[in-house]
C-alpha cells in the first residue's frame, strides 16, 4: 500500500511527463499546421496558373471561331475562307457575284467626343441593320476597325448598290444617344464592286470595292460608289 | 483511441474513488505508456481494456456496469469541456443526431487519426430515435452511458432500450422512446 506522499509524487511525475508529451505534440501539429499552409499556397498559385493558361485558351478560341464577338457578324477569317470560295464558284460558273466595303464616317471622332462604349453601341446597330437590310444568302463580316464588309452572292452591282443605299439611308436616321443626353448620328460610306468577266479573286474584289469607298470618301462621305461606274449619293442624287 | 477517454477514466476514478486506487490499477498493468496520457495524444485501445478490466477487479464493479457509469461520467465532462456542440441543443433527440453528422466530423478535422464510432440515427416517429451503434473498440455499454448522460443532462423522459442488431454482429441498437 502506497503512502499519500508517495501517491501525490507518482501522480505529479506523471502529469509532469504527460505535460511534455502535449508540448511535444503542440509542437508537431504546429509544424504539420506550416506545411499545410505550403500546400495551399502552392494549391492557389497553381489555380491562378491554371487560369491563366484557361484565358490563353479562350483567347485561341475566340481567335479561332468564325465570328467577331461585339457585332456578332462574321469575322476576317471566316470572310476570307468562305467568301474566296464563292468567288471562285461564281467566276468558275459564270454567276454574278458583288461586295461592299462599308466605312464608317468620322468613327475616330465618335469615340473621342462619346466614348468608346458609345462607338461600340454605333457598330454594333450598324451591324445590326446591315443584317436586317441582307439576305439570308449574303455573308456580313466584321472588316475591321470601323469596316464592315458584305459578299452577296447571285447579285449583280445594280442590286448591291440598291442594298447600299438603303442602308446607308437606314443608319443616317438612326438617332443615337448616350447616358449624359447627347445625341448623334452617323453616317457611313460604301465601295461596291462586280465579279468581273475577266476573272476574279476575292482579294481583287476587295480592292476594287476599296477604291470605289475612296471615291466615296472624297466626295464627301454618306454615299455609294460603285467601282467603274457614276457616283450615287445616299439622297438620291447622281455626281461624280 | 484519443487520450481524452484516458484522462477522464483516471480523473473519474480519482474523484469517485481515490488517488491510491488509481495508483493501484497503474501498478497491477503492464501499459507501454507507463499510465502517461495527455488528452490531445494517441494510445493503444487495448491500454483502456486493461485499465478497465483492473479497476474492475479492484472495485468489484462489473466491466458493464463500470462503463456505463464512465460513459455518463464522460458525457457530462464533454458538456463542460466542448459546449459549442450542445449550443441550441434542447433535447438528446435533437442532439445525439448531431454526434455523427456533426460533432465527429468537427473531431476529425483536427484528429484526422480518430477512429470515432459511427451512430447511425433514425428518426422513426416524433418523440422517438433509433440509434445503430457501430465501432472497431466494440464498447456498447459506454456508448449506453453516454446516451444515459444526454437523457440526464437534458432531462429527458426517455426510456433507453438496447439490443443486439438482428442482421449485423457487433452493432447494436439503441431504441429511445418516451416513457410511459
Amino acid at each position: 500500500m502506497l503512502d499519500e506522499l508517495q501517491v501525490l509524487t507518482r501522480r505529479f511525475e506523471r502529469e509532469r511527463r504527460a505535460r511534455k508529451a502535449a508540448e511535444e505534440i503542440a509542437e508537431t501539429k504546429s509544424r504539420e499546421l506550416y506545411l499545410k499552409s505550403q500546400e495551399v499556397q502552392q494549391a492557389l498559385a497553381a489555380e491562378q496558373q491554371a487560369r491563366a493558361e484557361i484565358q490563353a485558351l479562350l483567347g485561341e478560341v475566340e481567335r479561332l471561331s468564325v465570328t467577331d464577338p461585339l457585332t456578332g457578324l462574321y469575322n476576317r477569317r471566316y470572310l476570307d475562307a468562305q467568301g474566296g470560295t464563292w468567288v471562285t464558284l461564281a467566276a468558275r460558273h459564270g454567276h454574278p457575284l458583288s461586295v461592299q466595303m462599308i466605312d464608317l464616317d468620322h468613327f475616330k471622332r465618335v469615340n473621342d467626343t462619346h466614348g468608346h462604349a458609345a462607338g461600340d453601341e454605333v457598330l454594333r446597330t450598324a451591324a445590326t441593320l446591315l443584317k436586317a437590310g441582307t439576305r439570308q444568302t449574303d455573308l456580313c463580316a466584321r472588316f475591321g476597325g470601323e469596316e464592315l464588309c458584305v459578299v452577296l452572292p447571285n447579285t449583280d452591282p445594280i442590286g448591291a448598290v440598291t442594298l447600299a443605299r438603303r442602308f446607308i439611308a437606314a443608319l443616317a436616321a438612326t438617332p443615337f444617344q448616350i447616358s449624359d443626353g447627347d445625341r448623334f448620328n452617323v453616317t457611313a460610306s460604301v465601295g461596291v464592286a462586280g465579279l468581273s468577266p475577266d476573272g476574279d479573286s476575292l482579294e481583287t474584289l476587295l480592292k476594287r470595292a476599296d477604291a470605289a469607298l475612296y471615291r466615296a470618301k472624297e466626295g464627301g462621305r454618306n454615299r455609294v460608289v460603285c467601282d467603274g461606274s457614276p457616283v450615287f449619293a445616299g439622297d438620291g442624287g447622281v455626281g461624280r | 483511441m484519443k487520450g481524452i477517454v484516458f484522462t477522464e477514466f483516471l480523473e473519474m476514478l480519482e474523484a469517485q474513488h481515490s488517488p491510491a486506487l488509481v495508483e493501484e490499477v497503474l501498478d497491477h498493468v503492464d501499459l507501454p505508456s507507463g499510465g502517461v496520457y495527455t488528452s490531445v495524444g494517441t494510445y493503444a485501445p487495448a491500454e483502456m481494456v486493461a485499465l478497465v478490466v483492473e479497476t474492475s477487479r479492484q472495485t468489484g464493479l462489473p466491466v458493464p456496469e463500470l462503463l456505463r457509469a464512465f460513459g455518463r461520467h464522460l458525457f457530462a465532462r464533454f458538456v463542460a469541456l466542448f459546449p459549442m456542440f450542445f449550443e441550441g441543443r434542447t433535447s438528446s433527440l435533437d442532439f445525439l443526431p448531431t454526434v455523427h453528422s456533426f460533432v465527429h466530423l468537427e473531431v476529425q478535422k483536427l484528429y484526422a487519426d480518430a477512429e470515432l464510432p459511427s451512430f447511425d440515427v433514425k428518426a422513426t416517429a416524433p418523440g422517438h430515435l433509433t440509434l445503430v451503434y457501430r465501432s472497431s473498440r466494440n464498447l456498447p455499454d459506454l456508448a449506453q452511458g453516454l446516451i444515459e448522460g444526454a437523457i440526464a443532462h437534458f432531462g429527458d423522459h426517455l426510456s433507453l432500450v438496447r439490443e443486439a442488431h438482428p442482421t449485423e454482429p457487433g452493432a447494436v441498437v439503441f431504441h429511445l422512446a418516451p416513457k410511459a
